[in-house]
């Protein structure tokens, strides 16, 4: 009684949420044994940082939410406590456990309906390593709530150079306006898009904008009190992210708005939520960018080449290892390689095995002369047999029963097979590249270019509708344009508004400017062929060109359009329509007179023309002409209408 | 105005050497103006003009032009000269708002009528415009001195002078009175002068490659030695090229005049560094050794050459043959020390990674400059392994380097080598671990000047630079103008005693320290 | 059984210290005492012998969980040699070392193995403590006091980042002189920023001036005065990073170099090198060169050391609240305070 009272006396406990499980399938086949959040990183279980990070913070709360592997988890936190770690002085962990739920959002409603939370509180994803001052950020968040009541949460970010390592895939792209509110939000990943669809309405409603592209996700957010009903009421909000989808395109439904912070200077955030993830975080654990978070000394050694090994583990000299991180009592053998690999506890490597870009769970023994190399996780318990090579796959000790597909490698190793439609990159599926789970340096750097070049590409198909113009169009283009044109001449239309009409049947029919060229000037010629030829036939040929000479002008302007436009020529006068005989060279000399067709690229087509047709014949004289008359000047204005 | 503006796209120049533009524009002129646009977009003329008319500097007129004009100039000449106008006329409805008495009015019409005067006088001259040339900071250099110069206007129609003579200079001073350092005084002078300088900023004389140099120099986008001697250089031979001939003065000497003006301003904008002095000097010794008797042209050719020639011998040629003595002192397994960012290191570390030899480099850096991150980011690219750390870190790291190596902005004739500010620092705390330290200089950069400390002749750095971190975070000393006694100082060099320094490498041997008057006395009796 | 709980007060430290809770070293001296007392007042000793167990087992703790920590471990040292006093003094047994006389004349009964229980031990080392403590809080003003002594008119001093001791010195000197000071900003972690605007604040004429420009500032400096984070046994510094440099630029131009200090600052250990782990910490990259860099960071090597060590012949003299004394003076000063026998532990 008299601890209630105290209770409510006493002033608001700081309080944190972390989830303990991703639930996804990032970390199969380790994550089937040893829960995310024990998951080792610089030999110290993940959850330890995290823990020590939040007595840093200030926090004095926290519930930590398992789903699976919770007896583990529940273990291992009363080990701590019993060992009096740092984060047990200041700080008490509560152990949610909840077998049912299958998601973040899951999560978060049970926590609601328990109703443990009270006011402000962190939410932490899994696997967060950090060193960020949460006391003042929750501060900040508090004043902001004063200014805007329906502020729901603050997104910490954190700034990041493109290229770095560690933000391929935590890529957010964000705008902002002036007082940090957050108006779009895209969480890039790992898509290489070159194409960002803003609203229009976000320019339109503010007048100031911060468009940011230099952030990654830290995974820590403050929330207020308004998130977790938020979750309750909204079921299919099952990440941050639908969240954050969620409340930014029903803003008066929904009455939250998020705000950003950004983390600068030697402020660190970030979680080990890929493989990826997991390699960056642990090089920048180990050359102190997370300070004070860091290697335990006691406990690990630091040797050159930026490897650390735990205690008890021991390396003969013949043995090269870099950048790597091996776990307690592991035992290598001779003439073993090691390079950017993650060797956990327990494990037995025998000699002239070949380890890189790799990741070898504890207990694990791999005989000689393996190789396993880009990116292949091998799980607990698993043995190898003499000689396996293993690139990029995933291996398990046991046989997987829940339907998936294997390769039986061992008595104790079985390969899993990755199903095709992984990670749904629609665009990096085209390109038949998945990126590897661990960042490989050489093949990673060309892979990004060659990813810039077909993406380019690829984003194109995708968007397009613009497949190469389907013939029916073009014909459809085709008897349209003479249609308008037909219908200008007789009605003595502008032609301006030909034009235009001619430009929006080609945005319909989605033409290409050449096509567009071509069909125009072979439109033209049509259909003064289908005047009555007789004594008229010139004038009106001519009445005819001269009443369309804007719409030539404005289609004919430079070298590819007059190769076009003699192409149209080539085709009309090849169709088989009879015309007479000068024809060609009429339209030839008024084109040319007209300066719609340039002397030099008559004679280039000419040249190119295939010499056994007729229409040769008939192009033949003018052709000539055109290379005797050096002067403009010359005077066979030779009307062919005498003719 | 607006159809005027339109006509003049494609005008061409009358035969009195005004456009059609200008001369509407001084008939306008003559009349009252009665234009109702507001003079908001304060342009570089205007500002030149006010200052000019205000602080009475005589123009001198000059016929020929340095520069073409550009039409985008002459058309904003016009639109400068109504929107003075208009500022005189604002200023002068302030003084009436003000109620000042009669004296200031007086004062003010002085004024405009001056303003008037030299409206026309340069209407006759053609004059250069960099308006459309200058980069984007030289505006914003431009506005801020506007700023500080409407300040003074304003302060001046509140002051019940008579004279329209500014003393901007007073104010200025008594601001900064108070946060200057005794120790280095005397080059604070400098600084207070060139805030003036900048204002009167654009001679009409000059050629627009040197105003841009110029505006480049002071904020700071050209760095090192070499390159402000490049740039220089360059700028000299398009100030060649565009030179016409004077009909009353011979060509070189012509040039001569015209180079020691634009000189001048250069150095307002930023003191001389000592190759550019000896490059200069260099050139116009050769200027006087030219033949009278050739062309114009082809004087422009041999002056054009006798500049390449020098790029080419004492800068790149130079660079290589000490890159080349170096590169055998580079061994495989080096760990080589290097401070802030010199061409020259940079030339010689590339190259010897590219000859294939083993070595990793440890870039130490400086505030507030910072300009060992450029090094390290070049040095990255090419693919050697570096260190990147601050100079407080020296001690920490230099157990573990082999050699030192350090590029100089000068070597003095006492042996003692000028550089940037920290190089001393380095090559102290090398000797302390007994580690090599080597300074790599081309002999055009040795001066005859003798210094033994770093205060009798150095150069101020911008004092707000220090006080925010490297990410721009403001730090405690923020508010340092509001408080006293409280100055950040910021040299820019220093000098390094010959004892700290192991050898000098340059083009003609690798020499102590001491050996730099035997190289000046030769190179001295190589010319003569 | 004994550990658990036993050891629960010097974790707190531990932590308190790692999160930055107490962050100078006066608070951790006097922290430490108080934890002492603590331990001292109401954990169940009988003899001498128990007592200064328990005290080592917390030494060691805090050596093996903050290597570079040096004030707690003092002050637990001087706390041991007090113990050891006022038993010798309470069993009225001479100690060691008394007189070549004693040496030779003593026999196998008078060596002291602290193991009797006195009833008065309890009192007089509480007695004692509390005169350490007086002497701890006063030991700042004691320091400043003297600094008349040292800062004449007209000087121009030299300090480097923000030592508090260093702060109150300048301030009571500027109380009846007239003198500048040169503050270089110690960059990463720009201290020297916040003291040159408290000086300022005092009517002190200050100039701040980057790492770099020290050489060049050196040769117009009368004396360079700072603070230290340890003083190690052979007279050495265990100084913020950039202190080596200044001391040596003074070296070169015979500028005295003063360095004020506490008594829980001196500690019995020597340092083998500078980056040993035991004797340097490399904070975060970032002060260096932020995240924003980009693509370079996977390629580069970053320190931010946060020590520095100066060999004892930069020193030129140690002022600590009984005065002034000259480096290699040092080991006596340690004799006097800590017992030989806790020299290494």
């Amino acid at each position: 009684m008299s601890n209630k009272s105290e209770i409510i006396r006493k002033e608001k406990v700081v309080q944190s949420i972390v989830i303990a499980d991703t639930f996804t399938d990032e970390f199969v086949p380790i994550s089937d044994n040893i829960p995310h959040a024990l998951l080792p990183i610089l030999n110290k279980p993940l959850v330890d940082y995290t823990l020590e990070f939040l007595s840093l913070g200030g926090i004095e709360e926290v519930f930590l939410f398992c789903s699976v592997h919770s007896d583990e988890i529940k273990q291992h936190v009363d080990k701590c406590i019993k060992n009096g770690d740092g984060w047990t002085l200041t700080m008490k962990v509560n152990v949610t456990v909840s077998e049912s739920c299958q998601s973040f959002g899951d999560c978060l409603r049970d926590l609601d309906a328990r109703g443990l939370l009270r006011g402000e509180f962190v939410l932490l994803e899994p696997g967060v390593l950090s060193n960020v001052p949460l006391l003042s950020l929750l501060e900040k968040h508090s004043e902001i709530v004063k200014a805007d009541k329906y502020a729901a949460m603050t997104l910490i970010l954190q700034e990041s150079g493109i290229g770095h390592r560690g933000r391929g895939l935590e890529d957010i792209l964000l705008a902002t306006d002036s007082l940090n509110r957050v108006l779009f939000y895209k969480n890039l990943g790992s898509r290489k898009t070159k194409k960002i669809e803003f609203p229009m309405d976000i320019f339109l409603e503010n007048s100031s904008i911060s468009i940011l592209h230099n952030l990654k996700d830290s995974h820590i957010s403050i929330c207020s009190s308004s998130v977790l009903p938020l979750f309750s009421d909204n079921f299919d909000f099952q990440t941050k992210d639908d969240l954050i989808r969620g409340l930014l395109m029903n803003e008066e439904i929904l009455e939250g708005t998020i705000y950003a912070h950004v983390l600068q200077g030697s402020l660190f955030g970030g979680a080990v939520s890929s493989w990826r993830m997991y390699q960056s975080l642990s090089q920048e654990l180990m050359k102190k960018w997370i300070h004070p978070l860091t290697v335990t000394r006691n406990k690990n050694r630091v040797l050159k080449n930026n490897v650390v090994i735990g205690a008890g583990t021991t390396i003969p000299n013949s043995a090269k290892i870099s950048r790597s991180i091996l776990g307690a009592s592991v035992s290598i053998g001779h003439n073993v390689t090691v390079e950017d690999s993650f060797i956990f506890s327990d494990t037995k490597i025998q000699d002239d095995v070949v380890i890189t870009h790799s990741v070898i769970a504890s207990n694990c023994t791999i005989k000689s002369d393996s190789k396993i190399s880009l990116g292949s996780i091998i799980g607990t318990n698993t043995v190898l047999e003499n000689g396996t090579v293993i690139e990029n796959a995933l291996v398990q000790s046991k046989q997987p029963d829940n339907g998936d597909e294997y390769v039986k490698l061992g008595n104790k190793a079985f390969e899993l097979k990755v199903s095709s439609d992984d990670d749904g990159d629609s665009v990096l599926s085209t390109t038949s590249k998945k990126p590897y789970r661990l960042h490989i340096t050489d093949i990673e750097s060309d892979d990004e270019e060659d990813d810039d070049s077909d993406g380019f590409s690829d984003s194109e198909e995708e968007l397009s509708y613009t497949q190469s113009p389907v013939p029916d169009d073009t014909k459809l283009f085709f008897s349209e344009v003479i249609d308008s044109l037909t219908r200008g001449f007789d009605d003595n239309l502008l032609c301006d508004n030909l034009i235009l009409e001619i430009n929006s049947s080609r945005y319909a029919y989605n033409v290409t400017v050449k096509e567009v060229n071509f069909n125009v000037v072979k439109a033209i010629l049509s259909m003064s062929l289908r005047e009555p030829i007789g004594v008229q036939y010139f004038s009106h040929l001519s009445r005819l060109l001269s009443y369309f000479s804007p719409v030539l002008k404005n289609y004919i302007r430079n070298e590819a359009a007059m190769l076009d436009c003699l192409q149209a020529l080539e085709d009309v006068a090849t169709s088989g329509e009879s015309f007479k005989e000068k024809w060609v060279i009429a339209i030839l000399q008024h084109m040319y007179n007209k300066d719609y067709l340039a002397e030099d690229i008559i004679l280039e087509w000419y040249r190119n023309l295939d010499t056994d047709g007729k229409f040769v014949e008939h192009v033949k004289p003018f052709a000539d002409w055109l290379q005797e008359a050096e002067e403009a000047s010359s005077d066979d204005e030779d009307d062919d209408d005498s003719d | 105005m607006e159809k005027a503006k339109k006509e003049n796209k494609n005008e061409k120049v009358g035969p009195d050497g005004l456009t059609k533009k200008e001369r509407r524009a001084l008939k306008l002129s003559a009349r009252p103006p009665q234009d109702n646009r507001s003079a908001t977009e304060p342009t570089q003329n205007s500002l030149e003009k006010t200052q000019v008319n205000k602080l009475g500097n005589t123009i001198t007129e000059i016929q020929n032009t340095i520069a073409a004009i550009s039409m985008d100039s002459s058309k904003s000449l016009s639109e400068k000269e109504q929107r003075r106008l208009e500022w005189a006329k604002k200023l002068e409805e302030q003084n009436k708002e003000k109620g000042v008495d009669k004296n200031v009015s007086k004062a003010e019409l002085k004024a405009k009528r001056r303003e008037m005067q030299e409206a026309q006088r340069q209407l006759k001259t053609e004059h250069s415009k960099p308006v459309t040339k200058t980069p984007s900071t030289e505006k914003k250099d431009v506005e801020k001195k506007l700023e500080t110069i409407q300040k003074h206007d304003t302060k001046k129609v509140d002051m019940k002078k008579e004279e329209t003579k500014i003393s901007p200079k007073k104010d200025i001073k008594k601001i900064i009175q108070p946060h200057k350092v005794q120790l280095v005084q005397h080059l604070y002078n400098e600084e207070i002068l060139k805030l003036e300088a900048n204002a009167v900023i654009v001679h009409q004389d000059i050629h627009p490659a040197f105003i841009k140099l110029g505006v480049q120099y002071g904020n700071k986008v050209v760095l090192g030695s070499n390159a402000r001697c490049l740039a220089l250089l360059a700028a000299l031979k398009s100030l060649i090229n565009d030179l016409k001939s004077h009909p009353k003065q011979e060509f070189c000497r012509y040039l001569e005049t015209v180079l020691q003006v634009s000189a001048n301003y250069l150095y307002t904008c930023r003191p001389f560094a000592v190759s550019m002095t000896n490059a200069l000097r260099y050139f116009k010794l050769q200027l006087t050794q030219i033949d009278t008797n050739l062309k114009d042209s082809e004087k422009k050719a041999k002056l054009q050459d006798i500049i390449d020639t020098y790029i080419d011998d004492d800068i790149n040629k130079a660079g290589d043959a000490i890159s080349m003595k170096v590169r055998e002192k580079i061994s495989n397994g080096d760990v080589i020390l290097t401070y802030g960012c010199s061409s020259l290191i940079r030339k010689i570390l590339l190259e010897a990674h590219n000859d294939g030899k083993k070595f990793q480099v440890i870039v130490v850096d400086g505030r507030p400059l910072l300009e060992g991150k450029e090094l390290l980011r070049r040095l990255v690219v090419a693919g050697i392994k570096c260190t990147y750390v601050l100079i407080n870190a020296l001690s920490y790291v230099m157990n573990s380097v082999t050699k030192v190596v350090l590029g100089a902005h000068a070597l003095l004739t006492n042996g003692y080598v000028m550089s940037r500010i920290g190089t001393a620092q380095v090559a102290l705390v090398a000797r302390e671990y007994n580690k090599p330290v080597l300074v790599c200089c081309e002999t055009y950069k040795f001066s005859e000047r003798v210094q033994t400390d770093s205060f009798v002749y150095n150069e101020l750095g911008n004092p707000d630079a220090l006080s925010v971190t490297h990410i721009n975070i403001p730090t405690a000393l923020k508010k340092w103008k509001d408080v006293a006694k409280l100055t950040p100082l910021s040299l820019l060099y220093d000098v390094t005693p010959p004892d700290l320094v192991t050898a000098v490498v340059t083009e003609i041997a690798i020499l102590p320290c001491t050996s730099v008057p035997v190289v000046l006395r030769i190179n001295a009796s190589d010319t003569t | 059984m004994l550990d658990q709980e036993n050891l629960s007060d010097v974790s707190n430290l531990v932590s308190d210290i790692k999160h930055k809770k107490i962050y100078n070293s006066f608070d951790v001296a006097l922290k430490t005492e108080d934890l002492l007392e603590k331990l001292i007042l109401q954990r169940q000793w009988k003899s001498a012998r128990e007592l200064m167990k328990l005290v080592k087992s917390r030494i060691k703790f805090i050596r093996d969980d903050l290597p570079t920590e040096a004030t707690a471990t003092n002050v637990m040292r001087h706390i041991l040699k007090i113990i050891r006093e006022e038993y010798e003094s309470a069993s009225k047994k001479k100690g060691e070392g008394q007189s070549l006389h004693q040496l030779v004349t003593s026999n196998s009964s008078d060596i002291l193995d602290y193991s009797e229980s006195l009833s008065s031990l309890r009192s007089s080392i509480l007695d004692h403590l509390g005169e350490y403590k007086v002497e701890i809080e006063s030991s700042c003003d004691n320091i400043a006091a003297q600094a008349s002594e040292h800062i004449h008119m007209d000087e121009m001093i030299m300090t480097v980042g923000k030592s508090h001791t260093v702060e109150k010195f300048l301030k009571c000197a500027a109380k009846d002189r007239n003198f500048k000071v040169v503050v270089v900003e110690g960059a990463p972690f720009y201290y020297g920023h916040s003291l040159a605007a408290s000086l300022a604040k005092s009517n002190i004429q200050t100039t701040v001036i980057p790492d770099s420009a020290v050489f060049a500032m050196m040769s117009r400096v009368n004396k360079v005065i700072i603070g230290t984070h340890t003083v190690l046994a052979n007279g050495g510094l265990r100084a913020s990073s950039g202190i080596h440099a200044v001391a040596l630029a003074a070296k070169q131009f015979s500028v005295p170099v003063v360095v004020l200090s506490h008594m829980y600052k001196f500690t019995p250990l020597y340092v083998v090198s500078n980056n040993h782990e035991a004797f340097n910490i490399c904070a975060s990259p970032a002060d260096v060169i932020p995240q924003s860099a980009g693509k370079i960071l996977n390629d580069i090597e970053v320190y931010n050391p946060i020590f520095d060590y100066v060999p004892p012949e930069l020193v030129t003299l140690f002022i600590s609240h009984q005065g002034g004394n000259a480096p290699s003076y040092v080991y006596r000063l340690l004799s006097e305070l800590y017992h030989q026998d806790d020299y290494d532990m």
